[in-house]
């Protein structure tokens, strides 16, 4: 045995040095894999609202908001989980990159099979529905959170600008008059004799209606998209 | 003594986990490529490479159970001397020694292509130490496990962590910044 030989396995001796446990090795691995799956479906979670929130957003209200349509489309993207998103999948990619065999694929391959499998995910998972689950559940616990739910009822109360929703109480087909009750609880008459009916809409009783058109303070019309989308006349 | 000099280096690992005394095999066999290897990549006196290998050995040892045998444990060791390494490159970059070692600048006939060949015949030893000391470090230690330490690039991949890909590409522009650092010192290329 050579000197460093001894020095080495003096310094093992005295030290009481031992092999660290193949278990923390194993644990360590394992936990690196378990993030990087949990990152991937928080980044897949965060794409299904950011789809929801996108679809559900009424593109064509932004000439009624007085916005461009870029203003319209920044003011509504949904910032937060865009950040989650990218931020979930970079951390996802490292995790992947610094497990035991990690290295062994190209980082560009890496990074676009994670984004890939998120987006695939995130668009499954607003097909089916979680998208608006979870923005609905979130909304619900959290009252800083605005879901599209609660964004739509902000946008859709604001009658100044010609801008509300609510249920329709009562119709009175003669005067082409309906009663609503936004979801506030206000009372509004609205005249429908110029009404153009979009998206499926239909005045009749209990009927959840959004409307743009013009508050004339008296009962005189105008245009009104009912939405599912019309324009009317409210007083 | 013969018989476990037959075993090959996992077969010594298995025997290490139950007894200590068995890591000495490893020392033999690995004490002297880490050494050349150490002198090579970085300026350190003999003193320091023995105090860096002692800890290389010791890291080895406590990592012993992370081996993974479908590696080979040359690669394993490797990279562990590999990051002992750079982090001693960048305590001594911070605070430079004078003493330089004269490594043995030998490239082996396996992976002589036209660089190694051109490297072999055409360049003295103090000239390549020369240029390599001027190379980035990243270039600089890939052409070293390449060309002195006769690894292939799935080797290279397992020492650095980097795919194969990514070794191509960095041995590539380490030779390409080799020529360029040569021409700068009117050494013809």
């Amino acid at each position: 045995m050579n000197k460093l030989s001894n020095k080495i396995l003096d310094q093992i001796k005295t030290e009481e040095i031992r092999p660290t446990s193949r278990f923390i090795f194993l644990l360590r691995n394992i936990g690196l894999w378990i993030v990087s799956v949990l990152l991937i479906i928080l980044g897949s979670i965060s794409i299904s609202l950011l789809t929801h929130n996108m679809a559900n957003q009424d593109w064509d209200i932004y000439r009624h908001l007085d916005k461009s349509l870029l203003g319209f489309v920044i003011s509504s993207l949904p910032y937060f989980w865009i950040i989650l998103a990218i931020f979930s999948l970079i951390i996802a990619v490292l995790n992947v990159e610094h497990s035991r065999k990690g290295y062994k694929y190209s980082p560009l391959k890496i990074i676009i099979v994670s984004i890939l499998l998120a987006i695939s995910l995130g668009f499954a998972g607003y097909a089916l529905g979680f998208g608006k689950k979870i923005d609905n559940y979130i909304g619900s616990k959290f009252r800083s959170y605005q879901s599209v739910e609660i964004q739509k009822k902000l946008v859709w109360n604001q009658p100044d600008k010609g801008l509300f929703s609510g249920t329709i109480e009562s119709v009175n087909k003669e005067n082409t008059t309906f009663d609503l009750k936004d979801f506030s609880g206000k009372e509004w008459q609205v005249d429908y004799s110029m009404a153009t009916l979009k998206g499926g809409a239909r005045v009749e009783e209990n009927s959840e209606v959004k409307i743009i058109g013009k508050k004339t303070g008296v009962f005189n019309y105008f245009q009104i998209y009912i939405f599912q989308e019309s324009t009317a006349d409210t007083t | 003594m013969d018989q476990l000099d037959k075993k090959s280096d996992s077969e010594i690992v298995v025997l290490c986990l139950e007894d200590s005394n068995y890591f000495s095999i490893l020392i033999r066999r690995y004490e002297k490529k880490f050494f050349h290897y150490i002198s090579r990549l970085c300026i350190c006196s003999t003193e320091d490479i023995e105090d860096l290998i002692q800890d290389i050995f010791i890291k080895i040892y406590r990592n012993l159970n992370d081996f993974d045998r479908k590696l080979k444990f040359s690669s394993w060791a490797y990279r562990i001397a590999h990051n002992e390494v750079i982090s001693h490159y960048r305590k001594i970059k911070a605070r430079p020694q004078s003493v330089h070692l004269e490594p043995d600048l030998i490239i082996s006939d396996k992976i002589k292509d036209d660089f190694g060949t051109f490297l072999d015949r055409n360049l003295n030893k103090a000239k390549i130490l020369e240029i390599l000391a001027l190379l980035d470090l990243k270039y600089k230690e890939v052409l070293i496990l390449r060309f002195f330490e006769e690894k292939s690039y799935e080797e290279i991949s397992d020492i650095l962590r980097k795919s194969q890909g990514t070794v191509a590409t960095l041995l590539s522009r380490a030779k390409k910044q080799f020529r360029e650092k040569a021409i700068k010192l009117k050494i013809e290329f």
